[in-house]
This record gives structure tokens, sequence and C-alpha cells, in this order.
């Protein structure tokens, strides 16, 4: 900034394109509403007033064409695995993933005949949150750590 | 009506064919002679007004000779009585009871679906909560907890998913 001090008319900032957009991604993270057992009752405290997902910028949506986050809440069962993967295939690019709770991470207690270890086993996973269920600071966490890594992504060349 | 007024009135009816008993304050009737299956229930729903079938269990039993045993749930309204009609036989085959209350329907497909009970004369038994291409059923005692082979079996909505654990 030191060559460029006083250089620049008023109201004139520079940054690089990558900030931009990531900055823009980061701040507007849409989820797709993915919620499959008690860990879903967790993100929608999460997302209400007390924890307040809007602030972030967060808001959930009911259709995975307009999501660019896909948060697994509860346990991935052999049957409903197609249709996980399906909504993931609807979502365009770009798009994370957080997998929510013990059960989403590594099928947790339900090591059984009919639960997938693990949505990892489907889907690509940028973030784990263990816990049964996590507390909502946990998935916030998750979230915040997931800002922090887009604002590292290239978005000019890959 | 009360639990001791029904059992002597279906002893009358059924004399020997029942054991009619309670035990940690429920109410049983263990069906002796399977023969007497379903007269039993068609009397107890228009004779004693069990109009409420609440549930159908079964139960596995791997180390007795009847291996498997059934209990319906059935509860009477007017007289606030709940009773717990029970069968043991040493296969899987047994008698439904949807021509009698139709709501057993689906009760009865969910124990074929998890027991592997072939309930003879059920209009429609076809598996209820698994997959259609699953083998076995899980609730059995003899069926391994883990057992996941059955996930790659078929990609049934062609996505290319492969399970590995």
């Amino acid at each position: 900034m030191g060559v460029i001090t006083n250089k620049l008319p008023d109201n004139v900032i520079t940054t690089t394109v990558d900030n931009v957009i990531n900055w823009g991604r980061k701040s507007s993270i849409w989820p797709v509403t993915f919620g499959l057992a008690c860990c879903a009752i967790e993100m929608m405290a999460t997302g209400a007033a007390k924890h307040d997902l809007d602030r972030l910028g967060i808001i959930f949506r009911a259709t995975p064409r307009q999501a660019d986050l896909m948060i697994v809440a509860g346990t991935v069962t052999r049957k409903m695995a197609p249709i996980v993967r399906k909504v993931w295939d609807q979502m365009p690019e770009p798009k994370w993933c957080i997998a929510m709770g013990s059960c989403a991470t590594s099928g947790g207690i339900y090591d059984t005949y009919s639960t997938v270890q693990g949505v990892d086993e489907i889907l690509p996973v940028d973030f784990y949150v263990p816990g049964c269920p996590p507390r909502p600071e946990a998935l916030l966490d998750a979230i915040v750590a997931l800002q922090k890594k887009i604002m590292t992504e290239k978005v000019t060349r890959k | 009506m009360n639990f001791s007024e029904l059992t002597t009135q279906l002893e009358q009816l059924f004399p020997g064919k029942l054991n009619c008993y309670t035990q940690f304050g429920c109410n049983f009737i263990r069906i002796k002679d399977e023969a007497v299956y379903k007269e039993l229930h068609r009397t107890l729903k228009e004779k004693f007004s069990f109009k409420y079938m609440v549930d159908v269990v079964a139960t596995h039993w791997p180390k007795k000779t009847d291996k498997f045993e059934v209990t319906n749930n059935l509860f009477s309204i007017e007289n606030k009585l709940r009773v717990f009609v029970k069968l043991s036989r040493p296969d899987h085959v047994f008698p439904t009871i949807t021509d009698i209350w139709k709501g057993a329907n689906f009760m009865e497909r969910e124990e074929y679906d998890l027991m592997g009970i072939v309930f003879e004369g059920h209009p429609d038994l076809r598996r209820v909560l698994l997959p259609d291409f699953f083998e076995g059923h899980p609730l059995r005692k003899d069926f391994p907890l883990k057992e996941r082979k059955w996930f790659n079996k078929t990609d049934e909505q062609n996505l290319g998913i492969k399970f590995t654990k």
C-alpha cells in the first residue's frame, strides 16, 4: 500500500478478484435443509433466535438448486444414501458439505446392517462436527471454519 | 367387564384351549391349540368389543422348540381392557388377522419384513421398511448385526455409489 498511498481519489479501494468474490461467498452461505435425525433439531436451534445464523448471512433454502452448503444432520441409512447423493448432485458449484454429528461423520453408535458408516462414503465432506448431537456452538464453529476455508480458495484459477 | 369375567366366559367358549393369566400387571391369553386362533380373535372382536387392534409383535426364541411367537395387542375401548393374545409355533408360518382387523395389514407386513413371519392369507405381504433388494430378516437373533454386504448389491438410482465400510 505504501506506493499508492494518496495516489487514488476518494471512494476507491484496491483488492483482488479472489478476495472480493470469496468475501461475497462466505457472507452468504445458503445451506440446503437436510435434517435426517435428532441433529436436525440442533441445526434448527442454531438457526433460531438465540444463535441466529441469519447474522452470518446464512439462510436455509428448501431447494438444492439455490444452495451452496449441505449440512448433513443425522443418521444416513442405506435406503436414504442415494437420495442424499442426488440432492448433492443437484447443487450448483461451488458447494461445500458439513457432516454434523457422530452418525453423519462415522455411523456413530449405529454400527449396524442398515446405516452408512459416515456420509463421506457417498459425497466429499469439508468439515466434520463431532457430538451426539453437537451443540449449536459446535456447528457455528464449523461454519466459521468453513468461512475461513472459503477465503483461501482461488476463484480465477483452479 | 374385567379380565377375570372375560377369562370365565372364554373358558366356557374354548374349554382347555386357552391359558389366561395376569403377569406384570398385563393380561395375557396364551393359545394352546392354534386351530382356535382365528375363531378366538373373531369372538374377542365381535362378542367382547375388542375393536381396537393396537399392535402385532413377533418374538424370536432361537433356543426354544417353539421358535416364533406372535403377540397381538388388543384393546377394548368400551371396557377399558387390554389383552395380549399369544401364539407360539416351531416355524415362521402364522394365520393372518387382516380379515378381522384391516389395520393389521401394515403391522403384519412389518413383522414379515423384519422377522420373516409369513402370515397366511395376508392380501399383500411385501417388505414395508427395508428396500426390496434386502435379503434376510434382520431382527432374527441369528442375523449378523453388522451385515452390510447388501449395500453394494445394487445401485438402484445409477449414481455410481460404492460403499467400502
